[in-house]
């Protein structure tokens, strides 16, 4: 809490929010007497109920320097057993040279008493490289409050994020305020209608707040991502009114400079060892661009080892992963920028955004939502991401296209290199690149108890990416057990030959040749009987799907990691002196269209000829996102697929 | 007891000549063909002995993993060795070499970072892993890592295993202890005699050692029994030693020793009168009349109201809290629960016991195995009646007092015929029952529903490979059987 207490019954800050006007005053909201509060009646089914969410941001002038605290209180009223088990366990995740101070924690029960965690009860560990302090709360039961409070002195950064809306309790009331010495200048923004307020001068500090009130929690939703409407805060320094005032500090275009200068600059040191990685890479001059850019990667993808926990001044030295054959992430990059640079491939950094995260936003310039690096061509118009030891050419994790980066396109003033950062697209690979199809052809063996299936499963773009990393990285024994499973899934069945699998090589995603894995296999599955007809479960060749039921309203849009197309050809044989009457079972057309473009849909349908019949099946998502106001038609073609996978023919004797 | 310095200084000069490179890339690729890296060579050198009169012990331990291709790289780099308050690290060190012409680059691994290691379902836990990456694992390299521990609590020794999660191509285990000792060994799964054993005697001192030679990598299987119950290792214990006195002092040599052992950690545990205690005992039973509703009623209480958090510090693993305080705290890990069951049905008037099991995870037997190792879990045992004991797991899992092993489950599905059908085909009953398996289905119909009831009881705990055979049949036969429909006509 520190020098608010000084402020305390000061500070009366309006926000008009629309319609709705609150006052807030920074008060001192740690009660030694703790106050009852009630929970209200939308949110008395919760396990847990935040009565009250508050952090306070605050920046201090300590001698020369800025120091930045982080002062959280959290006030939870406990409603059930579950409840209990969220919160008898605290954990405070401390980063890096963070100060830990004022840590008091109790739980309040329903009957007044309230219980003190003794100081000598809270713990340290680090785990994975991340430390915490943890604590158990003592004597919570039902009805109880959890209430605790600490302040952490942190290395100062002139960014952050608060995020008040989760998946795991509502909260009544959430607080933010954001206090600075008055001579700097911050942005704060609020989004998905967290309420801020402009700041306000309070003698020697600029003061921002923000609130809101009975915010629901934001449950897991299927094809759905959270964090971009989840309500958070998000705030960055930019004037400092004492040096110069006019100039907007920490912009994007600052940033692209910055990043662009330590990424692909190439130190002394790093010239040699550069060049024998060019020896060993033994590029061919003549080659085209596309083909280099395939070769620097595939070297790169197979030859170092890239450790995000390595930690040291040279580990990300061109020298060091020379040597070691390992680099950090931030080595990485400099490393493909350098190789890339030598071969005379015109390449851009792009910082992307993702989708299922918060995005990175041009008006907020938010240097700390700066997480992951890809490269682009602007020559094949494609992308490359260095991290991604299982991806490759053009393909990069599906989240961080179809949404904004930040483009650093090198350029060079007089003898000087430096970089010019905009926004634009990251690209998304189309649909019909990623594909899932299959083509099975089934037959019944004379006792008509099994059937004998051929089939074929061709995976493109994103659809392969799950797979063909098993070939990259396990050994044959678990390549093989994979093969299994990847073929059980069409017939439930592990009595399987001739398994041959293609393009199966990480490279393939370049040339976009389907994964394909072929087999015969025997299975009796699918087949059931009911007196004298035999029941064939077609439906369930086409694998399971997911059925979706909504029973509460659905607030989230659609979001699918990528667009993608679904091409299934069955080939049925009619056993001899049986006919089949249901196949118009077979026939399902769920579509949804877009200015009479069809942009989701399942058809499904068939032809008989003799005792040949067949089926094709074809299912489709061609954009990534679709609007809250298309999902009924989007579970309905969700649904029509689980659908497909009931339909059982009936076959009887002639 | 003069003797012992020099005998830790024999140990270490004698480690340190292992010879680097017994076999090339290409002969352990032809006996594992299908792996990236092996460990070339792993030894472990355990040397009890006695400091201030009492019983310590010492390990090194050196590991040499040779990387047979490139694929290794990026998999294999990541390599931890676990340690905690009772096998305190005292060095450790690690470093790649890496060919180069006729001869090895030496590069160091210089960052080690030392954090919690975490065990699951353990809140706090003060073990602690000490993680590293080494370099450069390109075909030909050889990884060295090598630790030295101090154990000061040679009740808790570690077992040594001869598998690893890569091919082993040569293991070695040596204890080595004073004649004033008495070291026992116990070999569990030696398949195929894998494991050599000899005994020596050099002096005052006797080296057991164990060795094994291209043993293959642990393999997992889904609802397979844990490690120990197939993978080859070696047990240790100190059976017992001769005090300064010249008499024989029992350390952990049959199960009365464990005892002992357990035992002192209770001395002091739920000695002092709680007036809160005896109130909440009181208000849980009065008006019972039989014991096992009094042992019910305390135990879903305690069921209820106290959560499990686990708190891993030091002898905190072995010292169940004051009762008192956990019935305050309203958390505890088995040990705390099984404080406060005993406590309560103690006030109740009950005999109840602290119980100490191994969960079916452990394949020991306290008199094969009277160790600490044999056991994972703390309980209360009661007397209900003089034949018999309850059984009172305190764990997590919300499990009746009269539940039992044995799995059994009847179902009962049931069709409503719609209106203007009929019923024209009717699966016939059937039941299956082999030695460990019993299944029967029967259909039944009746106006306007058609009913099938399944019984399903196993038997079994533990499927031996021995027995698959039987399984799959049933799983077959019970197939076939499950594919009858049943058949609805238009009337």
């Amino acid at each position: 809490m520190r020098s608010f207490k000084i402020l305390l019954g000061l500070l009366v800050i309006s926000i008009a929010a629309q319609t709705q006007v609150f006052n807030y005053s920074l008060e001192n909201t740690w009660h030694e007497v703790p106050q009852k509060h009630t929970v209200l009646p939308q949110f008395d089914s919760a396990a847990a109920v935040g009565i009250l969410d508050e952090r306070n941001i605050e920046y201090i002038v300590e001698g020369k320097d800025i120091a930045m605290y982080h002062s959280f209180h959290q006030i939870v009223k406990i409603n059930t057993d579950a409840g209990i088990e969220m919160f008898n366990k605290i954990y405070i995740p401390l980063a890096l040279n963070v100060l830990l101070t004022n840590v008091k924690a109790r739980a309040v029960l329903s009957n007044g008493k309230i219980i003190t965690v003794p100081a000598d009860k809270f713990k340290e560990i680090t785990e994975n490289g991340n430390k915490y302090q943890l604590f158990a709360m003592e004597g919570l039961e039902k009805g109880a409050e959890v209430e605790y409070t600490y302040t952490l002195k942190k290395n100062t950064t002139f960014f952050g994020m608060e995020v008040f809306q989760t998946s795991s309790i509502p909260k009544q009331k959430v607080v933010f305020t954001l206090s600075v010495p008055s001579h700097l200048k911050f942005d704060a923004k609020g989004y998905n209608g967290f309420k801020m307020s402009a700041d306000s001068l309070i003698g020697d500090k600029r003061i921002t707040v923000g609130y809101d009130e009975n915010v629901p929690a934001l449950e897991d939703e299927k094809y759905a991502v959270k964090s971009p409407y989840a309500k958070r805060v998000e705030y960055k320094l930019s004037y400092n009114l004492s040096s110069n005032p006019k100039v907007r500090m920490y912009t994007w275009k600052d940033f692209a400079k910055r990043a662009y200068t330590n990424y692909t600059t190439v130190s002394p040191k790093d010239v040699k060892p550069l060049n024998s990685f060019l020896t060993k890479l033994k590029l061919d001059d003549a080659a085209s661009e596309l083909k280099k850019i395939i070769q620097v990667e595939n070297f790169i993808k197979t030859s170092i080892n890239v450790d995000k926990a390595l930690i040291g001044e040279e580990v990300s030295s061109i020298e060091y992963a020379y040597k070691n054959r390992s680099t950090d992430m931030f080595g990485n990059i400099r490393l493909y920028a350098a190789l890339f640079e030598k071969a005379g491939i015109n390449f851009q950094i792009v910082f992307a955004g993702r989708r299922d995260e918060y995005p990175l936003d041009e008006e907020l310039e938010n240097w700390n939502r700066i997480d992951e690096t890809i490269f682009f061509f602007p020559n094949t118009v494609k992308y490359l991401s260095p991290s991604n030891i299982e991806l490759r050419y053009p393909y990069i994790p599906p989240y961080w296209a179809g949404t904004k980066g930040l483009f650093l396109k090198g350029t060079t003033i007089g003898e000087f290199k430096t970089a010019i950062g905009s926004f634009n697209e990251v690209e998304m690979e189309p649909f019909d690149q990623q594909s899932h199809n299959m083509e099975v052809s089934i037959k019944f063996n004379d006792a008509l108890d099994t059937l004998i299936i051929h089939s074929k499963q061709m995976l493109t773009g994103y659809g392969a990416a799950d797979i063909r990393p098993i070939y990259a990285f396990l050994p044959k024994d678990k390549q093989d057990q994979a093969n299994i499973e990847i073929i059980k899934s069409v017939a439930g069945s592990t009595d399987i030959k001739n398994i041959k699998v293609e393009n199966e090589e990480l490279i393939h995603f370049a040339d976009n040749k389907p994964y394909s894995i072929a087999a015969d296999i025997k299975s009796s599955e699918l087949i059931e009987t009911a007196g004298n007809k035999v029941l064939l479960k077609i439906g369930e060749i086409i694998g399971p799907q997911v059925e979706m039921y909504q029973v509460k309203p659905r607030p989230l849009p659609i979001e699918l990691p990528y667009p993608h197309v679904l091409n299934r050809i069955i080939t049925l044989e009619i056993p001899k002196g049986y006919r089949i009457k249901n196949l118009t079972d077979l026939n399902i057309s769920i579509e949804h269209k877009d200015d009479n473009q069809m942009t989701m849909g399942f058809v499904s349908g068939y032809q008989q000829s003799g005792d040949v019949v067949n089926i094709n099946i074809y299912e489709t998502y061609k954009k990534m996102y679709y609007p809250i106001s298309q999902f009924e038609d989007f579970k309905k073609v969700i649904n029509a697929s689980a659908d497909f996978n009931k339909v059982v023919l009936v076959l009887e004797k002639i | 007891m003069s003797c012992m310095k020099k005998g830790v200084l024999l140990f270490v000069i004698c480690i340190n000549c292992i010879c680097l490179q017994a076999q090339s890339v290409e002969d352990v690729q032809k006996i594992f063909p299908d792996d990236h890296a092996v460990i070339l060579n792993n030894n472990r050198n355990l040397k009890l002995y006695f400091k201030d009169k009492v019983p310590v012990a010492e390990t090194m331990e050196q590991t040499h993993i040779l990387v047979l291709n490139d694929k290794a790289n990026g998999i294999y780099n990541k390599y931890k060795v676990f340690h905690g308050s009772f096998d305190e690290l005292r060095s450790l060190e690690a470093y790649t070499n890496v060919p180069e012409g006729n001869k090895y680059k030496k590069l160091k691994v210089t960052e080690i970072k030392t954090q919690n290691a975490t065990s699951r379902g353990v809140f706090y836990d003060d073990s602690k892993e000490s993680v590293f990456d080494f370099p450069s694992l390109f075909k030909g390299a050889i990884a060295t890592e090598m630790h030295t521990e101090f154990h000061k609590d040679p009740h808790l020794l570690s077992p040594f295993y001869f598998t690893s999660y890569m091919p082993v191509v040569q293991s070695k285990f040596t204890v080595s202890f004073p004649s004033d000792m008495q070291v026992k060994y116990i070999i569990k799964n030696n398949i195929n005699n894998a494991i050599q054993v000899t005994e020596k005697k050099s002096g005052r001192q006797t080296v057991y050692e164990f060795t094994a030679t291209n043993q293959k990598s642990r393999q997992r299987y889904g609802d397979g029994p844990s490690a120990p119950y197939y993978e080859p290792h070696v047990i240790i214990h100190l059976a017992s030693y001769k005090n300064d006195h010249n008499e024989q002092v029992g350390y952990l040599g049959n199960v009365d020793d464990l005892y002992k052992w357990n035992q002192g950690f209770l001395n002091e545990i739920n000695t002092q009168a709680s007036p809160l205690l005896k109130h909440l005992a009181d208000s849980l039973t009065t008006g019972l009349s039989t014991d096992k509703q009094k042992t019910k009623q305390v135990y879903n209480w305690v069921q209820n109201n106290i959560k499990y958090i686990a708190f891993e510090d030091g002898l905190e693993g072995f010292v169940p809290r004051q009762a008192a305080d956990v019935c305050t705290k309203r958390y505890g890990d088995c040990k705390d629960m099984a404080s406060l069951i005993t406590a309560l049905l103690k006030l109740a008037g009950l005999n109840a016991y602290f119980t100490w099991i191994g969960t079916r995870d452990i394949p020991y037997d306290y008199t094969e195995v009277p160790l600490p190792i044999t056991d994972n879990h703390m309980i209360s045992t009661m007397s209900l009646d003089r034949n018999n004991l309850t059984i009172i797991d305190t764990g997590r899992r919300k499990v009746a007092v009269s539940n039992d092993f044995k799995f059994e489950t009847k179902n009962y599905t049931q069709l409503m015929v719609p209106a203007g059908y009929e019923v024209s085909y009717m699966p016939a009953n059937y039941h299956y029952k082999n030695a460990f398996f019993d299944y029967d289905v029967k259909y039944l119909q009746t106006s306007g529903h058609v009913t099938a009831v399944q019984e399903f009881k196993s038997n079994v705990m533990l499927l031996e490979p021995k027995d698959f055979n039987q399984w799959n049949e049933t799983v077959k036969e019970l197939n076939i059987q499950q594919k009858n429909q049943v058949v609805l006509k238009r009337k």
